[in-house]
């Protein structure tokens, strides 16, 4: 009964702000032109040539961070939520700068595509770690006995993680999708842009979501092409462990190539956007004064991505239990987690001053919590399939032990349940808490006259020019984003 | 392991329910002060002392939400429409004038104001552009021989390079004004997503030359001294407008708010900081950066411009929102 409470709370914080959107817009104007298709499908290229070099990137990386360091999953997780946080669009500057002297990457769709998928690779990598950390250990002593060397790594290892792996080139999919501000970098067209354009210059919600209807739709394909792997990954086998440690001949010579140039990238990943950002801090005085200047926002931020967490986590377990444990309607169910991603942001946004201005409920209006519902109404999705995902490292046993064992359902969730998912919960906590962080198209429609979130003062710093400040802001969100991270998983981790 | 349960939820939800007290007294607080709120069209960086010193000096609070580049205006000006009805905003300061003019169209705005402004302008590297070479307006850029991938221009579909086309629009006529930005997307030039990319990247050397915003160039110069700003013939002056929101909560101090805004010593503040480099009506009020360059004659009424932003946008998305 609990978990059905949490999935209709689910989809009244995701779905809302589309329904009142819809009722205040009207009929909507559908204009399919010839130029409108051409652009859609050079946006499909363009999205699944990020997804496709993330993930090439990301998944022998993940392999190289698990044969190679002996990192603990904490100290993994918390370091690529740290980078998550960061706006793409810092990413894709810092790149360019480098990048730039080359021919090549100054402009164009190979430069777009490779400065964002190296945007999205730590989102690649969480994704990988979590495909490999599920293959259980049981059918790679198997698979020892009866295979060896590199027969391992092609026939069982990456089969087995190949569903987690394609659900995750999915999420990338829709990221790089419903994202214009790196691709216009580079010069490079992209269909979100004309949803911006139509909203801009006729003011018309109707076009804007009559704009809107063909990514989405593009979206929900990707999704419902993928959704055999998705339910694949989600209904796999539940327990996992570090397998891949355990195998270091298994990989072929051509797979360990490629792990070491992933890991050059990730490194380099890590250090072009720090050295860029802390070259920038020539003046550390400026930095020091900008980031002094943003302590409130570092702090209202910082609250929004905990309420984000706290009340983002319940709602995204009642989806993903629908998810893992739905028979009938499975693909309609998928599509509804996860669909709402694909909205504009401004739209959410517009949505949900619709529904929440309006005489007698307007309680919730003009206060933080606009912002809450904002951030969860576009990372809710997210987190209901990181969630579905992690969850499969449950063990059911011990799940139906406590159904049959214990005297009550509360106390058979207190003592066994919530200990078993507790790791899932907290590692979907973080991501909640990262995305929100980085939420910049709703947000800036609901939030409170005189407040504003360190992504909002980044984006104005980053307009003005002001290389300094920018710097020393982005240093500090990834840090909040650490913390945060380091915070939940000390809690959860070490109780798990 | 209840024991441990606990002490993980405590903390918990101390943070929740102080959280909880946080975000619901945040709008009860605000009623009893003296206050204005304000949505804010212009760089936060150059706005936000002038709002500062608007405090000090009349004692009414400012609630300000201020704009990202990176939602084009789109975003407050969205936001301003969906609460035309319950009105949360006092003033709207914008950084140019089209959509302000759109909104009193649309009732929500009462009343608006322009004042000081910047230029369309070219900023470019001499060592790279000699001036036998320099195009003096949009026409001749279309036609230059210099490379085009290294000349740069902002989308015009949103901002001030919008209302510069919408100002051609309205002096060229539709027909002209398709031909030369159909030129110009033909051209292969760098079409980037903002006048501040086109400075950085001319800044940082990957362009030679790029149209932009004087308060850009402006801000290029300090930086990089090598650079130059040359004018361009069939340039506007883009002015803010100040509006007092229709049905505002608090309209005296929206009144009040708006006649600092449009006075001589906030428009000061703002060409002191940067933002601000001329006034049309004013030829000696003038930043030291564009002190050379001529003033735009005969400008087209900011009405007429914002008569041809519409019809002009649909145009301009044909041209330059697609694949190559």
């Amino acid at each position: 009964m609990a978990v059905r409470v949490l999935f209709c709370i689910y989809l009244l914080l995701v779905y809302s702000p589309l329904a009142a959107l819809l009722a205040a817009a009207g009929p909507l104007s559908l204009d399919l032109s010839a130029r409108r298709v051409a652009l859609l499908g050079h946006t499909a290229l363009y999205a699944g040539a990020v997804s496709a070099l993330a993930v090439m990137i990301g998944v022998p990386a993940a392999t190289f961070l698990r044969r190679r360091t002996r990192l603990s999953e904490r100290t993994l997780v918390t370091v690529l939520v740290a980078l998550v946080a960061l706006p793409p669009y810092v990413h894709a500057l810092a790149w360019n700068r480098i990048l730039s002297p080359a021919a090549a990457f100054s402009g164009g769709a190979p430069a777009a595509v490779f400065c964002h998928a190296m945007a999205l690779v730590p989102l690649s990598v969480l994704l990988s770690l979590l495909a490999f950390d599920a293959i259980p250990r049981e059918l790679m002593d198997a698979a020892r006995i009866f295979q060896s060397g590199t027969s391992i790594f092609r026939r069982v290892l990456l089969p087995l993680a190949w569903p987690t792996i394609c659900a995750g080139a999915a999420i990338l999919f829709l990221l790089a999708a419903v994202d214009y501000v790196v691709p216009s970098l580079f010069s490079v067209p992209a269909y979100s842009l004309e949803i911006h354009a139509e909203f801009s210059a006729g003011g018309s919600m109707a076009g804007a979501l009559g704009a809107a209807t063909p990514v989405a739709c593009l979206c929900g394909m990707v999704l419902a092409i993928s959704l055999s792997t998705l339910r694949r990954a989600a209904l796999a086998a539940r327990s996992g462990s570090n397998v891949l440690r355990d195998c270091p001949n298994a990989m072929p010579k051509y797979w360990i190539l490629c792990e070491w140039m992933a890991a050059g990238l990730v490194a380099a990943h890590l250090i072009v956007p720090l050295t860029v950002l802390g070259s920038s801090l020539s003046a550390p005085s400026r930095a020091a004064a900008s980031v002094a200047a943003a302590a409130g926002d570092l702090v209202f931020s910082g609250l929004i991505a905990v309420a984000v967490a706290a009340v983002g986590v319940p709602a995204a377990y009642g989806m993903a239990r629908a998810l893992a444990q739905s028979r009938r309607f499975e693909s309609a169910l998928w599509l509804v987690a996860l669909l709402p991603a694909a909205l504009p942001a401004p739209l959410a946004g517009v949505g949900l001053i619709a529904l929440w201005h309006r005489p007698g409920i307007d309680l919730l209006y003009g206060t933080p919590a606009m912002v809450v519902l904002a951030a969860l109404a576009r990372v809710l999705p997210f987190g209901a399939l990181i969630l579905t995902m992690a969850l499969r490292r449950t063990d059911p046993l011990l799940e139906d032990a406590a159904t049959v064992f214990e005297p009550s359902r509360a106390r058979g969730w207190f003592r066994v349940r919530l200990p078993l998912v507790a790791p899932a919960l907290g590692a979907t906590a973080i991501f909640l808490a990262a995305l929100s962080l980085g939420e910049l198209g709703a947000t800036l429609l609901v939030i409170p006259p005189g407040a504003q979130t360190l992504t909002l003062r980044i984006y104005n710093y980053l307009h003005y020019g002001e290389s300094q400040a920018v710097g020393g802001l982005c240093l500090l969100m990834a840090l909040l984003t650490a913390a945060l991270g380091a915070a939940a998983s000390a809690s959860v981790w070490r109780r798990s | 392991m209840m024991k441990c349960l606990k002490n993980m939820l405590r903390p918990i939800l101390r943070t929740l329910a102080a959280t909880a007290v946080l975000f619901f007294s945040a709008g009860c607080v605000s009623q009893t002060h003296r206050e204005v709120v304000v949505y804010v069209a212009v760089d936060q960086v150059h706005a936000e002392p002038v709002l500062k010193s608007f405090e000090n000096s009349s004692g009414i609070r400012v609630r300000a939400v201020y704009d990202v580049e990176a939602s084009k205006t789109t975003g407050l000006v969205q936001r301003l429409i969906a609460e035309k009805q319950r009105p949360v905003a006092d003033v709207f300061w914008n950084g140019e004038f089209v959509q302000t003019v759109h909104l009193m169209r649309r009732n929500v705005v009462a009343s608006y104001a322009p004042c000081g402004g910047r230029a369309r302008v070219l900023l470019y590297r001499p060592s790279a552009v000699p001036n036998s070479k320099l195009p003096r307006s949009l026409s001749e850029l279309a036609s230059t021989g210099l490379p085009p991938a290294r000349i740069g221009l902002a989308l015009p579909l949103f901002g001030s390079s919008a209302t510069h086309a919408a100002a051609l629009y309205a002096s060229l006529g539709a027909p002209g004004a398709r031909a030369l930005y159909q030129a110009l997307a033909n051209r292969g030039f760098r079409i980037v997503d903002g006048n501040s990319v086109v400075r950085d990247l001319v800044a940082g050397g990957q362009l030679d030359l790029g149209v932009t915003d004087s308060d850009d160039a402006c801000g290029a110069l300090e930086r990089h001294p090598e650079l130059r700003i040359a004018p361009l013939d069939d340039a506007v002056v883009i002015p803010q407008t100040v509006a007092i929101v229709a049905g505002a909560p608090h309209p005296d101090m929206a009144g009040q708010l708006s006649k600092y805004l449009t006075g001589r010593e906030a428009q000061r503040a703002l060409m002191a900081s940067g933002f601000v480099q001329l006034l049309q009506e004013d030829p000696a009020f003038r930043a030291a950066c564009v002190a050379a360059l001529p003033v735009p004659a005969n400008p087209p009424a900011l009405e007429s411009v914002a008569d041809q932003f519409e019809a002009g946008q649909a145009d301009l998305r044909e041209l330059f929102v697609r694949t190559r």
